[in-house]
């Protein structure tokens, strides 16, 4: 609901409810864009945003991810207008498999690998698989594995229903650990696949 | 829950968005079965390790002032 806040009160929610996660948007922006000076450029467009929005922000509620949302909506549209494509270039596969585990928990097929393996990566490799992943599903995992944010909060950043988070997520951990899987072999490890 | 079912919902599990009954069962079952409960913690550490392990940067104070200065001139 919009409300009417005067510059006095637009700056006190700005210094005291969005700064604060600027550290957070920064790093988002830059995972997104793969390059730091494009996402200095995203954020500092988020930030102004969320400022002129301000109105529309519930003082209090959750702001992080209401940013976050702002985020991935700014980077969404320079990302259309950059490639002059539709916006779904990486999302039909994924609304088709939604709507395969919409019913249920129902995940089929999953990617496992041995412990010490995990304890051996280093985060350089993790942050790289990361970013080797399509956009929609690198979002998805800085969303609930780094920021720890609940399904339907994702739901709503991303917008798109709870059977969708709960399957772009299942696939991309498995793509995840599939890339993960290729710098564990490099290094000499054998891998341990099972089907669940 | 049988193992299938335990496996099915592992991700939900870890991630806590089970009802508590569903979170209670599985609990129970990883209990008293030792080849559930291992591919629960190797999941629960991959979760951790990627939580852990990423790389952050530190925002650097010239570019929260780069922000601060590019609202002011905008939306005056």
């Amino acid at each position: 609901m919009k409300q009417e806040l005067d510059k006095t009160e637009k700056d006190a929610i700005f210094e005291k409810e969005f700064l604060p996660h600027i550290d957070s948007l920064y790093n988002f922006a830059i995972f997104l864009e793969n390059n730091e000076e494009i996402a200095k450029d995203l954020l500092q467009e988020t930030y102004l945003r969320a400022y002129k929005f301000i109105n529309y922000y519930e003082k209090g509620t959750n702001a992080k991810a209401w940013l976050i949302r702002i985020l991935k909506n700014t980077f969404i549209n320079e990302y259309r207008r950059r490639s002059k494509l539709p916006v779904q270039i990486d999302f039909e596969e994924t609304y088709q498999q939604a709507d395969e585990d919409e019913a249920g928990e129902g995940t089929t097929q999953n990617v496992d690998l041995r412990q010490e393996i995990y304890n051996n990566l280093v985060g350089d490799e993790i942050t790289k698989a990361v970013n080797a992943l399509p956009v929609d599903y690198r979002l998805i995992i800085l969303l609930c594995d780094v920021e720890g944010f609940k399904y339907d909060e994702i739901a709503k950043i991303i917008d798109v229903p709870i059977g969708t988070v709960r399957s772009r997520l299942h696939r991309a951990r498995n793509m995840l650990k599939e890339k993960l899987k290729d710098y564990a072999a490099k290094r000499g490890y054998t891998i341990n696949e099972t089907q669940a | 829950m049988n193992c299938t079912e335990v496996a099915s919902r592992l991700q939900l599990f870890i991630d806590e968005e089970l009802i508590f009954q569903d979170m209670e069962s599985i609990r129970k079952h990883l209990q008293v079965c030792p080849d559930c409960e291992k591919r629960f913690q190797t999941e629960k550490l991959f979760k951790q390790t990627l939580k852990d392990k990423i790389m952050k940067r530190n925002i650097e104070s010239h570019v929260v002032d780069g922000v601060k200065d590019f609202i002011h001139n905008s939306s005056n």
